[in-house]
């Protein structure tokens, strides 16, 4: 059903934040990608989009972000906010929207403002997830040289 | 009484005889792998009947805007274990919730609710069982 890409990015050292407070959908992303991009070294899940800002500074290749999501914390941020202040602190963040399909008009200026790739919340979800990771992976030019001081 | 009893029938024949969840797309997503097949079903397990607690709790005090953002949240769940029979009840609940409005509407859903959310923990239980 699924064609298998036959593409594989360099995954080594990558770091992939997950922003969703949906335990069951966190928890079974995070097991797809460990499952499909094996060199990847750190996979992280954030309930709170705040607790994933204030770990910015580890400069994660990929954001996935949940549009709505203070389901579970009334007082916390929701994606929009989030985001905002992720391409404010690290503008060129690759970040990959989940929201579900009908949520599309209210999330479109979004996506096109802050340059995010939207994947609607569906059955075929984890997959294109993949997709866009090997897409962002793929065109993600090497770790620049640091001289030594 | 006697119409909550003649709903929950109707609603228990609807989904009798058939499974509501379709685990097709969590088994290819997962490559077949046993192990992480039986840990995101375990995650369910777990995560589930504390989704339906707040869900619950949110109808029982009117809490329009919890009903709107516990049924939305439910649908990422519903969605991974393929029990797509829920989402239109998910999505009424929380458009319902967002109005602010139809309070008898949303008691027959969230009745609905719990009925397929018990038969699919129980699909689930017996399922996990033959990933041992």
């Amino acid at each position: 059903m699924y064609p298998e890409p036959n593409t594989q990015p360099y995954t080594k050292g990558k770091i992939i934040f997950i922003v969703e407070d949906n335990e069951t959908y966190s928890r079974s992303l995070k097991t797809f990608i460990s499952n499909s991009f094996t060199g990847i070294h750190e996979i992280d899940i954030f309930p709170i989009g705040e607790m994933c800002v204030m770990e910015l500074s580890r400069e994660p290749d990929i954001i996935i972000i949940d549009y709505f999501l203070n389901s579970k914390h009334a007082e916390a941020n929701n994606g929009l906010e989030i985001i905002k202040r992720i391409k404010l602190l690290k503008p060129n963040t690759n970040i990959i929207v989940l929201s579900t399909q009908e949520d599309i008009d209210v999330i479109s200026e979004t996506i096109k403002q802050y340059d995010c790739t939207y994947i609607p919340k569906n059955q075929a979800a984890y997959y294109k997830i993949k997709l866009s990771i090997i897409s962002i992976l793929s065109r993600a030019k090497p770790s620049a040289f640091k001289p030594l001081n | 009484m006697k119409n909550s009893d003649s709903q929950n029938d109707t609603i228990q024949e609807n989904t009798s005889g058939e499974n509501v969840c379709d685990l097709k797309d969590l088994i290819e997503m997962m490559n077949g792998k046993r192990h992480l097949i039986k840990e995101i079903m375990n995650t369910f397990l777990e995560e589930t009947p504390k989704e339906l607690l707040s869900i619950n709790d949110a109808v029982t005090k009117i809490d329009y805007a919890g009903i709107k953002k516990f049924s939305h949240s439910m649908r990422s769940t519903v969605s991974i274990m393929g029990i797509s029979i829920l989402d239109p009840i998910l999505k009424e609940m929380e458009d319902l919730g967002t109005m602010s409005a139809d309070l008898e509407k949303i008691k027959t859903l969230h009745q609905k609710l719990n009925i397929i959310c018990k038969r699919a923990i129980q699909e689930i239980e017996q399922e996990v069982q033959n990933y041992s």
